[in-house]
């Protein structure tokens, strides 16, 4: 998967293993917010609605 | 006469000072209060298993009782697999749905991971399984840095848990110098607003499901971590279970933290504990809890630079996992510059951001290190 790395020194490695790692932590809690906003719209929206 | 002083032929300097670590283990935990519910366990099992020829670990051939519970407990990964369940059921995210924008500061706090991993191989940790190992105390979650430390760098087991716990404790210490040095006055003077909303029960039971299928695409290995933080969290939520949260709480919580907390002192035996290692492993630790707070600071004082109603940026330090320790500290300096300042709940949404991010970030690196090491 990562080719480009093989034969690359553990500092190099490690370089890389800090933006992915930085990244897809930021990615995934991007995704956890973009779903908090969505089950908050929802389930408000039919809250209001069923009153 | 030899047979009856056995134990004392077999004492050697390694396991006296290896008594007096154990020592002072207990003595931070029953005078200081730093992790009791770990330190004093952990400092017990360390003189436990020093002892000469220790019967705790093996006794005529067969495997003595710390043995068999490190063996059934953290080779396997059960003990803190089981905590998580304990903490997901005591985890409120409630402040969360009302500041979901918090969450950034839990994934931002997590540098200090990744930026440690860089510096523990610089100063000569053994290669990128062993600096992950070191990074993960920056998690400041201790089941998660016991849980990526099994998997890849069991030997040094003992010292990453302690350093984990012991700067969890220190947080009160570590945090302030480091947010006072990136902050102006001005900045931790800063006000927030906070309104209350009610969260329907719909969203607080369907956010453990979805978490957990969601963390569970991305990162498949990180599922024994978020899955069961997420199972505990889910009995804790639906309202029908609440005799099954309240065991997960206090019985299932207390009774695995005793087991666990022997069974990592049972591997602080000198000859692994007393090596450079340990040291690397001490200092990378203070350096992930640093970098952990900057990176929090840093990316709040960013997010300012766009935003127009500005964030307090020591909230962002609070997006470590020490729960509710970091946010705890956050508010009371910035109560310090203003009295009447209050960023109390804003803080406690970045915390219990943390506790997902450390998560995230410790899935992230059981996933993709045993890909970079080939």
């Amino acid at each position: 998967m990562f080719d480009f790395l093989v034969g690359a020194s553990n500092i190099t490695k490690s370089l890389f293993l800090m933006v992915v790692g930085v990244l897809g932590t930021h990615a995934t809690l991007l995704l956890f917010y973009i779903m908090i906003k969505v089950l908050l719209k929802i389930f408000t929206r039919n809250a209001k609605t069923n009153n | 006469m030899d047979k009856l002083f056995v134990g004392l032929y077999n004492l050697g300097i390694g396991q006296i000072v290896m008594f007096i670590i154990g020592g002072i283990l207990i003595y931070l935990a029953v005078k200081k209060e730093y992790e009791p519910m770990l330190l004093l366990p952990i400092g017990f099992g360390t003189i436990l298993v020093n002892l000469p020829l220790s019967a705790v670990l093996e006794y005529e051939g067969a495997p003595g009782v710390l043995k068999i519970l490190f063996d059934a407990g953290i080779q396997t990964e059960l003990f803190p697999v089981l905590i998580f369940v304990a903490v997901g059921a005591m985890i409120d995210f409630t402040p969360l749905f009302v500041n979901p924008t918090m969450l950034f500061f839990g994934a931002a706090a997590q540098f200090g991971i990744f930026a440690t991993i860089v510096v523990a191989l610089l100063v000569g940790a053994d290669d990128l399984k062993v600096a992950s190992a070191i990074g993960i105390i920056g998690a400041a979650d201790g089941p998660t840095a016991i849980f990526v430390a099994t998997k890849f760098a069991q030997k040094y087991l003992g010292p990453i848990t302690v350093a984990a716990y012991s700067y969890m404790s220190l947080v009160p210490i570590v945090q302030p110098p480091v947010v006072r040095l990136l902050t102006t006055k001005k900045e931790r003077m800063i006000r927030m607003d906070y309104r209350d909303v009610k969260v329907p029960k719909a969203v607080k039971i369907l956010f453990p499901i979805l978490i957990t299928i969601i963390a569970g695409i991305i990162a498949p290995i990180s599922v024994p971590l978020v899955g069961l933080l997420m199972f505990g969290n889910l009995i804790r939520e639906c309202g029908v279970l609440e005799r099954l949260s309240q065991s997960a709480q206090n019985e299932l919580a207390n009774l695995v933290t005793i087991l666990l907390g022997i069974t990592i002192g049972s591997t602080m035996k000198a000859e692994a504990f007393l090596q450079p290692t340990t040291l690397v492993i001490l200092l990378g630790g203070l350096a992930a809890f640093i970098f952990d707070t900057a990176g929090g600071v840093l990316f709040a004082k960013f997010l300012n630079l766009f935003l127009k109603k500005k964030i307090n940026p020591m909230v962002g330090a609070a997006g470590i996992s020490a729960f509710p320790m970091s946010a705890r500290v956050i508010q009371k300096m910035a109560q310090k510059e203003d009295p009447s300042n209050f960023i109390l709940m804003q803080a406690v949404s970045a915390n219990v951001a943390g506790q997902l991010g450390s998560i995230i970030a410790g899935g992230l690196i059981l996933a993709l290190v045993p890909l970079l090491v080939g």
